[in-house]
């Protein structure tokens, strides 16, 4: 069991928050509960939805397709530091089997 | 008297680089750091002083891991992963051309394939701005 190399994520994520560039939505979990609750009620298309959300949290669509970007790109890295992650633990286990 | 060198069977150097592991991902730094510092001085292989950097790494000691690869690269100049994981150092340091530099020159030699997979996430996570 080599636990170590995964002990060093939190370096990495909190650095990843740094960088990333999101920006914190400020929707309430009041008006959250408000979209839910409309989503649920019958079928609703994604424009609609969207167009649902901007009302709700007084976003453009251009700060939505930001917002959108960003976080697209910050799930990007993830992959790459959760990637980064499971090398190193490749790494340190493969040294360790070649101890003499 | 003088004390005999002791000598660890293989076995037992593995135990305790695996021990050394657990202690750096419970944060106990201390421990971990005494673990790899006498296998070190004790054995000098690679495996331990990879340890012994996985300690400062995780401690955001960056410079005295990046000082440690150093001095284990004047005696081993061409250990891929030492070079990689001070690449990785530099990177947190925000030292991104430095990163760049080694990470580039190494994914252009012939590595071990666990080498080349952290150099390849490396450099895309320097891409998509990793330490900047």
């Amino acid at each position: 069991m080599l636990q170590g190399v995964e002990g060093n994520t939190s370096n990495l994520v909190n650095s990843l928050n740094k960088q990333s560039g999101v920006q914190q939505n400020n929707m309430s979990n009041e008006k959250f509960q408000a979209i839910l609750n409309e989503v649920e009620k019958g079928d609703m298309s994604a424009g609609e939805v969207g167009g649902l959300i901007n009302t709700s949290t007084g976003m453009s669509n251009a700060q939505y397709l930001q917002l959108q970007n960003a976080m697209q790109k910050q799930t990007q890295l993830y992959n790459t530091i959760s990637n980064i992650m499971k090398a190193r633990h490749q790494a340190a286990q493969t040294a360790i089997q070649n101890i003499k | 008297m003088t004390e005999k060198p002791r000598t660890l069977s293989r076995e037992t150097k593995k135990v305790l680089s695996e021990l050394g592991y657990y202690y750096i991902d419970k944060k106990d730094f201390d421990k971990a750091e005494a673990i790899f510092s006498c296998l070190a001085n004790l054995d000098d292989q690679p495996a331990f002083y990879y340890g012994l950097v996985n300690v400062y790494f995780a401690k955001g000691d960056h410079l005295h891991a990046i000082d440690l690869c150093r001095e284990f690269l004047g005696q081993h100049p061409d250990d891929g992963l030492i070079q990689a994981y001070m690449a990785e150092n530099h990177i947190f340091l925000g030292q991104r051309d430095q990163a760049r530099a080694i990470l580039n020159k190494l994914a252009g030699q012939q590595t071990e394939p666990e080498v080349q997979e952290l150099v390849s996430n490396l450099l895309q996570g320097l891409e998509q701005g990793l330490g900047a």
